[in-house]
């Protein structure tokens, strides 16, 4: 593995016992799972979250590339979306949790940090108590987890 | 007429809390109400559960300090096993326990500190609340937000190595703990590439204490006069009168420092402490008995700690202890924002002791459990970062949970916060005919100086702002 050849860190964020938001942790457990069965070629490390907090900030720190799995309420979500995202000080009442861009922004601002972040964002559709994962939202995971090995992937090059 | 005024969301506490203040015809603060609104009733739905589940179970009335929870149900259930009533365990439980508990204080005192009062004290009380936050704080003072994250992040990793997961983990068991600490959890934590390692830690905390001492010296009359008022002070101190933060016995001291709770068995707390129960908020109102609801209530936490402690039994700490006594002429200090000096105190001890426990090699080896013939209840208390903290268990034949009873560190200050909010209140609006935000924090800052859990004190679901309500007195 060359030197510049990318570190990259993944979030699941969700809670895994609410049905569909835990499409996030169930990305990265099956990404890790299969990473370790094909011999990924970089430095990959994945991380199931109930959502980011500044707490999170100097391990991301360490890693060129930042990818976030998320479940979506959107409707107007076909399956799943990938976006680059930017850093923004943009502020809500909060400091328990970070959106992306403020996690982004907070990076560059204490750590000198400047990964390249893209969030994911995955169509679910049942939120109750639940440990499984609806069959749809099942299936958008696994699109969206093909599109990380061959697109995604591919970009961080 | 009544008028009603809230603030809808406030941040930097823990839980959902609501105060209500009583104006008069002139315009002044008859009294004030520090409301507790969420209901949570953990010590009825553990009833019929077996007693083993109570150090993983009860800790999930809190995500913040479910490590005090942890440790206090285990040290109940360790007296219900047969293992001792707190200083009996094997070397190796203690040891790993302790470590748990002195990471748990440095990672919420720190948390507390720079995310939750810090800003108050930077920017001022009546700053742009959109700048009273650790992210502003960042863009200010970017060494200090630094710091910040890794000092929490440091003490999170001693619980992960100790207990397993940083939240609700589940090292210690009745009777002991599951693991040892590895060689390597060991070596990361003493000789780890700086920052992360404990020297640098002991070094930051020395220097949190010099900037506060910069801050004190420049802002005297304000952490003097703010609010202040005499209280009696609570907590567990070793035997020997030491602070010690995870066993003792208990001591109480008035405003002045005499003991009114001389050193007793805190096995036996249901016989000098009653719960007083009030019908406008969820958290009771703990007093000594032999003083009366009217002169038995008390303050816990840092402050409390810093009045009752003999000494500390760690250098650096007591070097401090005995500058903070100094300052205070010997006698027990009432000024409640200097609260914040004795939790950097602590913060500093805490982390004198972490590299303490890292050095001893029965963290590595050693028996893990211990166990007796079993009782039939089981009491464990333990010093939680806000203050003392007691778990009461019953079991039946069937080890079946028959009674539970917690008193949480915050439960404990409940009469101290509601003094300290009246005061401040009735200073910041005497004369005054518009209410600003500013003037609504000011009776915040006076509240977080407690640091208080809400959400621990009622055993909630929810959201988490305080709202804060005015009410005209009828004549």
């Amino acid at each position: 593995m060359s030197s510049s050849a990318p570190k990259i860190l993944i979030y699941g964020m969700g809670n895994p016992h609410r049905g569909d938001d835990g499409i996030g942790p169930y990305c990265v457990e099956k990404i890790l799972s299969l990473a370790k069965a094909t011999n990924f070629p970089y430095a990959l490390e994945g991380k199931a979250i109930f959502h980011l907090s500044i707490d999170e900030l100097e391990t991301a720190a360490k890693y060129s590339q930042v990818v976030l799995f998320d479940a979506s309420m959107d409707i107007n979500l076909i399956n799943f979306s990938c976006s680059l995202v930017q850093p923004s000080a943009c502020q809500q009442f909060t400091t328990h949790l970070l959106m992306p861009e403020e996690f982004l922004y907070s990076l560059l601002q204490l750590f000198n940090a400047r990964p390249t972040m893209h969030l994911i964002s995955i169509r679910g559709y049942y939120w109750e108590m639940s440990n499984t994962l609806s069959q749809q939202a099942k299936t958008n995971a696994d699109s969206a987890i093909a599109f990380f090995f061959s697109s995604l992937i591919k970009s961080m090059n | 007429m009544g008028q009603k005024i809230t603030i809808d969301p406030v941040t930097r506490v823990e839980g959902h809390g609501k105060v209500t203040l009583y104006v008069n015809n002139d315009g002044g603060i008859e009294q004030a109400r520090f409301h507790i609104v969420e209901f949570r009733g953990f010590e009825r739905f553990v009833q019929g559960r077996p007693f083993w589940e109570m150090p993983v179970l009860v800790q999930r009335l809190c995500g913040i300090c479910p490590v005090s929870h942890h440790l206090a149900a285990a040290k109940a259930v360790d007296v219900i096993v047969g293992a001792g009533s707190g200083d009996e365990l094997t070397p190796t439980a203690e040891k790993m326990r302790r470590l748990m508990h002195y990471g748990q204080i440095f990672q919420s005192h720190a948390l507390h500190f720079f995310y939750l009062a810090s800003p108050d004290l930077l920017f001022g009380i009546d700053a742009d609340p959109a700048k009273r936050n650790v992210l502003y704080l960042a863009q200010e003072n970017r060494d200090l937000a630094y710091r910040a994250i890794l000092m929490r992040k440091f003490g999170q990793e001693i619980i992960l190595a100790t207990a397993g997961k940083k939240i609700h983990g589940t090292g210690a068991i009745p009777g002991g703990i599951n693991k040892h600490l590895t060689i390597e959890e060991r070596d990361r934590f003493l000789h780890g590439n700086p920052p992360f390692n404990i020297d640098n830690m002991i070094q930051w905390s020395l220097d949190t204490l010099e900037f506060f001492h910069q801050y004190e010296q420049k802002h005297r009359d304000f952490l003097l006069t703010y609010v202040n008022f005499p209280s009696n002070y609570l907590s567990l101190v070793r035997k020997d009168g030491a602070m010690d933060l995870y066993h003792g016995v208990l001591r109480a001291v008035d405003a002045e420092g005499q003991k009114i709770l001389p050193d007793v068995d805190y096995h036996e707390y249901y016989k000098y402490i009653e719960e007083e129960v009030r019908s406008w908020s969820y958290m009771k109102f703990p007093y000594l008995k032999m003083l009366g609801q009217e002169r038995g209530w008390y303050t816990v936490g840092p402050l409390a700690r810093i009045n009752t402690a003999d000494f500390i039994d760690t250098p650096l700490a007591q070097k401090e202890l005995e500058l903070f006594r100094s300052f205070h002429g010997g006698k027990p200090c009432n000024h409640v924002m200097h609260t914040h000096w004795a939790r950097l105190i602590e913060i500093l001890h805490a982390a004198e002791k972490i590299k303490l426990l890292l050095e001893d090699p029965d963290l590595l080896s050693g028996e893990l459990v211990r166990e007796g013939n079993r009782q039939f209840e089981g009491v464990g208390l333990l010093e939680a970062p806000r203050g003392t903290l007691f778990h009461h268990y019953k079991i039946n034949e069937y080890d079946q949970i028959v009674q539970a009873n917690l008193i949480v560190s915050t439960t404990n200050n409940n009469q101290a916060m509601n003094n300290a909010v009246l005061q401040v209140a009735q200073r910041v609006f005497k004369g005054q005919k518009k209410v600003t935000e500013g003037m609504t924090n000011a009776i915040e800052v006076a509240i977080r100086a407690y640091n208080p859990c809400l959400s621990c004190a009622t055993h909630a679901l929810g959201q988490m702002p305080i709202d804060i309500e005015f009410v005209d007195v009828p004549r």
